[in-house]
């Protein structure tokens, strides 16, 4: 949480002298096996819920990035992206909720050449991937033993972006973007029990595994006017 | 940009955000099994937990099958009595080990009363009752996987615990169905590591037997089959005949047997062609000790919580805990040779008899006095059962995942013993490999 905050407060610290800074909300969808599977389960091993859990895929991410180079038709940066997904379902005596926070933390890389594509751009990213799966019981933090049970995820992400910019005033730009994660991860092994209350029944080899996320949004641009004027002379 | 061009494509953009979420809904599928198209019948030999957890979940499903159960009643190695005390008494299984698991829900759903077990524990250590002892048995006796395969006993020996702990030993082997000489110290170990389900014990105010059978048996009554011992089975042809002991047959697709470890080590049922020969060596490399629980009740509560360490049973605990009621009732919970022992005496009076004496020992000649009534359930002599519940002998190694493998895609196996994930000797273990099988006839069949 340290490095995260830190990280943050250097994004923000470092603005004076940063060309864009970019914050993006959106809607997620992720595609991990292994939930589905673990979910699908628990569904399956309890005729007694009348209420099915749903597959932990719709979310919500927000994005903060800063692109401090500019090369030509390049410009790299850091960001950082938070996604959220839940997954509830209401029973009579037992409500569940199964969370899922994704952290992606790393180096992007933006392509424009206005030219060619005219106000589309692309994007690769390359991150260090935390995830955290935890679980609600009627409201409740989920206990074992007076332990809450989680599950913890490490990974990298390769992301690729698409977006179009729409220029609104001098400064302010936003731009409605679609992304695609491929994030292979190590596991500690603890979704199946978080899941389906068991180990091992389900996945004997759960520990790496790989998520999918697809994200479409927007986001908005807040370029630093001096910067950007230096980095116009210096082109010049 | 023209405002009316930024409008254009904003729609543009936003139709294209809020259809994205529909379509990639539609990419998923939420059942486990979308191309399964298994119609045939499944038959279950046994209406334990397990038997009865997987008829459940048949049902479900809409697949046609028939539980068939050889004794009198559902329910295994679960069973109820209401008329030896003023609250209801669990023959069997008594205790929820956690509540991390399918029926920590079902108990959660049903708004099923559960009560932890908080309960307090002397020891009759030395000749007298004490609150603690020098050594912590415990902590000497749990080991890791490291270990060598060696027993209980025999490591307790190396350990350095004289013989004035072998009944506090013998009460935490019997804790897991067996005795001390015989449950391996290190397999124990590696089967514990993956136990989830939580530390924590919880009684039922009602019984275990009642959680079962209003929400589980219920639903499926009118498939079960009482009274039908199987004692053959034929998986030679294209699906599967099983012969009952009256000479009648039930023609099947798919077998899921969840009889107790002991039925299948003494070949009390045939099978056509006969099991691989690994399959059945694996089945005798599982122990699974006597066991009986005996009830006591008396006139006064002039006992503990938990008694541990007495040489005709090594562990007593006050049954009224979790329960609604006030007559005084002492189970006497029996293992391993301490079982074959009280059974070898020939009768519930003597069994009774040798129980009331030890107590009278510990407690200055209370029991005697203070004696009401009592009930034995002697798992070992019930021949559907022959015993108490699964555990791991010195030398069992991964012979439980063997046991546990179908066989040319017919038969299936189920119950607690062949639970794979920790959870053997336990209900909701049993229940585990109840669905695993239905999902594992399932996944064959895709």
């Amino acid at each position: 949480m340290r490095i995260v905050l830190a990280f943050i407060i250097f994004l923000f610290a470092s603005k004076s002298y940063s060309q864009e800074l970019r914050i993006g909300v959106g809607y997620s969808n992720l595609y991990s096996k292994q939930f589905d599977r673990l979910i699908q389960t628990y569904n399956f091993s309890r005729p007694f819920l009348q209420k099915k859990q749903p597959l932990l895929d719709n979310g919500i991410h927000v994005d903060l990035s800063y692109l401090f180079k500019s090369e030509k038709n390049l410009k790299s940066g850091i960001s950082v992206d938070y996604s959220l997904f839940n997954s509830t379902a209401e029973n009579p005596n037992l409500d569940l909720k199964l969370s899922f926070n994704m952290l992606e933390l790393g180096y992007v890389l933006c392509y424009k050449n206005k030219d060619k594509f005219g106000d589309f751009y692309s994007e690769l990213e390359v991150n260090a991937v935390l995830g955290l799966l935890n679980k609600k019981q009627n409201n409740e933090t989920y206990l074992i033993d007076n332990q809450a049970v989680r599950s913890l995820q490490v990974g990298a992400s390769f992301n690729l972006n698409i977006g179009y910019l729409v220029e609104l005033r001098d400064k302010l730009k936003i731009s409605p973007f679609i992304g695609f994660h491929y994030s292979p991860y190590f596991s500690e092994g603890r979704s199946e029990i978080v899941i389906n209350q068991t180990s091992d029944l389900i996945d004997e080899q759960e520990q790496y595994n790989s998520f999918y996320k697809f994200d479409v949004g927007l986001r908005v641009y807040f370029p630093n006017k001096k910067a950007q004027d230096l980095s116009t002379n210096e082109a010049r | 940009m023209e405002r009316r061009i930024f409008f254009e494509k904003s729609i543009l953009a936003y139709l294209g955000l809020a259809l994205s979420p529909t379509l990639l809904a539609s990419c998923r599928k939420e059942t486990l099994f979308p191309d399964s198209d298994f119609s045939g019948k499944v038959i279950i030999i046994g209406a334990g937990a397990a038997g009865l957890y997987a008829g459940y979940i048949l049902k479900a499903r809409g697949i046609d099958f028939t539980i068939i159960e050889a004794s009198n009643r559902s329910g295994g190695r679960l069973g109820k009595k209401s008329d030896f005390a003023d609250y209801p008494i669990d023959l069997g299984a008594q205790w929820l080990h956690g509540r991390n698991s399918i029926l920590g829900d079902l108990a959660k759903s049903t708004a099923t009363k559960i009560t932890k077990d908080n309960s307090d524990s002397v020891y009759w250590f030395n000749n007298q009752i004490t609150s603690s002892i020098p050594q912590d048995v415990e902590e000497i006796i749990s080991s890791d996987s490291d270990s060598p395969d060696i027993s209980f006993s025999e490591h307790a020996e190396q350990q350095g615990l004289g013989s004035e702990y072998k009944y506090i030993v013998e009460q935490i082997a019997g804790d897991s169905g067996a005795d001390s000489s015989d449950i391996s110290i290190k397999w124990n170990s590696i089967e514990e590591e993956e136990w989830n389900s939580g530390e924590t014990d919880f009684k039922f105010e009602e019984t275990f037997f009642d959680l079962i059978d209003k929400n589980i048996t219920e639903e499926i009554k009118g498939s079960i089959l009482l009274n039908t011992p199987i004692t053959k089975i034929d998986y030679s042809g294209n699906g599967v005949l099983v012969s009952d002991n009256q000479g009648n047959s039930y023609q099947g697709d798919k077998v899921i047997l969840t009889v107790p470890i002991t039925i299948l080590q003494d070949s009390d049922i045939e099978f056509e062609p006969a099991l691989p020969q690994a399959k059945i060596e694996a089945f005798n490399k599982i122990g699974m000790g006597a066991g009986m629980k005996v009830f006591l009740k008396f006139s006064s509560k002039f006992y503990d919580e938990n008694i541990a360490g007495g040489e005709i049973c090594a562990a007593y605990a006050d049954e009224i805990i979790g329960k609604n009621g006030t007559d005084n009732v002492l189970l006497a919970f029996v293992m391993g040779l301490q079982a074959e022992h009280l059974t070898s005496l020939g009768s519930d009076t003597a069994i009774t008899n040798a129980l009331l004496a030890e107590l009278d020992t510990m407690y200055s000649g209370q029991a005697t006095a203070s004696f009401i009534d009592s009930h034995v359930e002697n798992w070992t002599t019930n021949p559907f059962i022959k015993g108490a519940y699964s555990y791991s002998k010195v030398g069992i190694g991964n012979s439980r995942s063997i046991a546990a493998q179908p066989v040319n895609n017919k038969l299936f196996f189920a119950g607690e013993a062949m639970n794979l994930n920790g959870h053997h000797q336990t209900v909701h273990g049993a229940l585990e490999t109840g669905y695993r099988e239905v999902i594992n006839i399932l996944t064959m069949e895709q």
